[in-house]
């Protein structure tokens, strides 16, 4: 009996460590456009996954001379179009215009100088403050305890509809907040 | 906002990157997205080693039927997050956490054989970083019968062998030595519904079957660093590389995909397939009223899905008996396979201990008719084998080659 026994390959190259080192430093910011790309929690993990490995695959093809993240972010768009288009899920997917415009938001955020993605959302826990309380309940019971809209709701004493309007609200105080603030661009809400 | 205006809402837009942002600073945030990374390099590792070196159609394959180590892994190391009311975020939580550690699972396929016995593959599974596997076919719960047609050309024009031969056993289309021929085709789509051909186990049982190095495997696993097949011969085979080895189906229980299959045939013979396709075809729902607690006291979680009316009447449709015919040209085939239905489930459970976050069960059932009857994954206790179960010499039958059919 002839056995090949070749060595299976491991990810513990050099490069592949460098890889995953770049994927967690971009992680938020990936995972944040692509929440705004598409609400389906479970398209937008299945599109992180796939952008990662899409990435790692065309990685030789990157201009190292460019910026890493927005290479990343339309790698993910085109996996996340993919994906929801396999899962007849189109209509739930931003437009390509809004889509330009949140990449264009997302350069001017990670133009700020800051050392992680989440230090550069300072601005956005300000601008929570700020919020009326039952907007800041909302947001806390469905972002900070990750609860789904109907516990929520039903948590905060209210019913969805109610709800799902408060949450609506407090997003756009959020993004209005954001804006007078020169993070966001954008005319007022 | 008007999804695919070219004129930009940009206040509807920034409230949605509003929302993008705050998704990133949930308390629980960091560990899931560090869950998530690693998810993603796992696979990431797989395709390098595996899968980006066997093409596409390796791909298919190795996505159907062979790859226990990137796809069954995965799933019975998905756990459950903390007991919550909506079945959607129950399993969400499922596809989305991976656990930690080393758990042992049993994994049962219970095929319908056309004589309308059963035919029971069995696995034992450790997962985690200590990943190891056995496949074995219950030789007892094979009926006995005579080759029929449909071993013999059940796949025309393609020749025996569709996944290249083993290491040892020469050029690719050969399983045997150049003058002889493998017995073909590991009958039986996995999820096939409706009428079935007179013979069509997954087993070769006649006189072809027992050439040397043609006798079909047996046994199949990996130890942790090694994979391995034993045939019905008792000839152990092993291989670094999984795709290398003779043919997993018949234990497995999996189809031959086609050539021009995609990727959205995935079988769901294994649970991560399945997980990924609940949502969207399932209806989901919490049981309550079903036993709620462990014997230990521990509190469960009872999910249960079944299709959705659209797609259950799909998962139903039956397949023409003779629907392999080989002139058929890929987009016939491709048409076929549509028509044939997503083998979805007719049922899916999934328990898990709330209090553990462990996945404790997973049991799908196909329709009556199928040739996949039922798919069981269940958690055993923790080194419920000893190690040496992992080795093939463990499931070298006691006296190969010497069993008589019937």
């Amino acid at each position: 009996m002839r056995l090949r026994m070749r060595q299976w390959p491991s990810m513990e190259s050099r490069e592949s460590r460098a890889f995953e080192i770049l994927v967690r430093e971009h992680a938020d910011m990936l995972i944040a456009y692509l929440r705004a790309m598409a609400w389906n929690d479970a398209l937008v993990d299945d599109a992180f996954q796939e952008a990662i490995i899409v990435a790692w695959r065309r990685l030789p093809d990157f201009d190292r001379s460019k910026p890493f993240a927005p290479w990343l972010r339309g790698i993910a768009r085109n996996t996340l179009l993919g994906l929801a288009r396999k899962q007849q899920r189109r209509h739930e997917i931003a437009g390509d215009a809004a889509a330009l415009h949140l990449e264009h938001q997302l350069a001017r955020i990670e133009s700020t100088p800051a050392d992680r993605f989440s230090d550069r959302l300072e601005p956005l826990m300000d601008c929570m403050k700020r919020l009326a309380p039952e907007q800041r309940e909302a947001v806390e019971l469905v972002y900070g305890q990750s609860l789904d809209n109907s516990v929520a709701a039903s948590t905060a004493g209210t019913n969805d509809e109610t709800f799902r309007k408060r949450l609506y609200r407090a997003r756009m105080q959020l993004a209005e907040c954001l804006r007078r603030k020169g993070i966001l661009e954008g005319e007022p809400a | 906002m008007t999804q695919h205006d070219d004129h930009v809402d940009r206040p509807g837009a920034n409230e949605r990157l509003v929302h993008g942002l705050l998704s990133t600073l949930a308390a629980g945030h960091a560990a899931g997205q560090d869950r998530r990374v690693r998810a993603a390099m796992a696979r990431l590792d797989r395709r390098d080693g595996v899968l980006a070196r066997v093409g596409r159609f390796g791909v298919a394959r190795f996505a159907a039927a062979g790859a226990l180590a990137a796809t069954l892994t995965i799933a019975v190391v998905l756990s459950i997050g903390p007991a919550t009311s909506s079945a959607h975020a129950t399993l969400q939580s499922i596809s989305n956490r991976l656990a930690t550690g080393n758990r042992s699972y049993r994994h049962s396929i219970m095929l319908t054989n056309p004589d309308g016995t059963e035919a029971l593959r069995e696995a034992t599974v450790d997962v985690g970083t200590g990943r190891r596997f056995v496949f074995a076919i219950d030789l007892d719960a094979l009926p006995t019968r005579p080759l029929g047609p449909r071993d013999h050309g059940n796949r025309p024009g393609q020749g025996p062998d569709h996944l290249g031969p083993p290491d040892h056993l020469g050029p690719p289309g050969q399983h045997c030595a150049p003058d002889q021929q493998c017995p073909p085709g590991m009958a039986g789509m996995a999820g096939e519904c409706g009428p079935q051909p007179a013979s069509g186990d997954s087993l070769q049982r006649g006189p072809d079957a027992r050439r040397p190095g043609c006798s079909p495997p047996i046994a199949w696993g990996f130890d942790g660093s090694e994979y391995w097949q034993i045939d019905l011969d008792g000839v152990v085979t092993r291989s670094m590389e999984p795709l290398r080895m003779r043919d997993p189906m018949p234990l497995m229980g999996g189809s031959e995909p086609d050539q021009d299959s995609d990727s959205d045939e995935e079988e769901l013979l294994t649970l991560q397939p399945l997980l990924d396709r609940l949502e969207s075809g399932f209806d989901l729902k919490v049981v309550t009223g079903a036993q709620s607690r462990t014997a230990e006291g521990d509190p469960l979680v009872v999910i249960e899905a079944t299709p959705k009316s659209d797609l259950g009447a799909s998962a139903q449709r039956t397949m023409p008996p003779n629907g392999h015919a080989g002139r058929d040209g890929p987009s016939v085939r491709r048409e076929r396979h549509r028509m044939q239905g997503p083998r979805m489930p007719s049922r899916v459970r999934l328990v898990a201990d709330a209090r553990t976050n462990e996945l404790l069960s997973a049991v799908a059932e196909w329709p009556e008719g199928c040739r996949l009857a039922r798919m069981v994954v269940e958690r055993v206790a923790p080194r419920a084998v000893d190690d040496a179960w992992f080795s093939p010499e463990q499931h070298i039958p006691p006296v190969a080659g010497a069993r008589q059919d019937g």
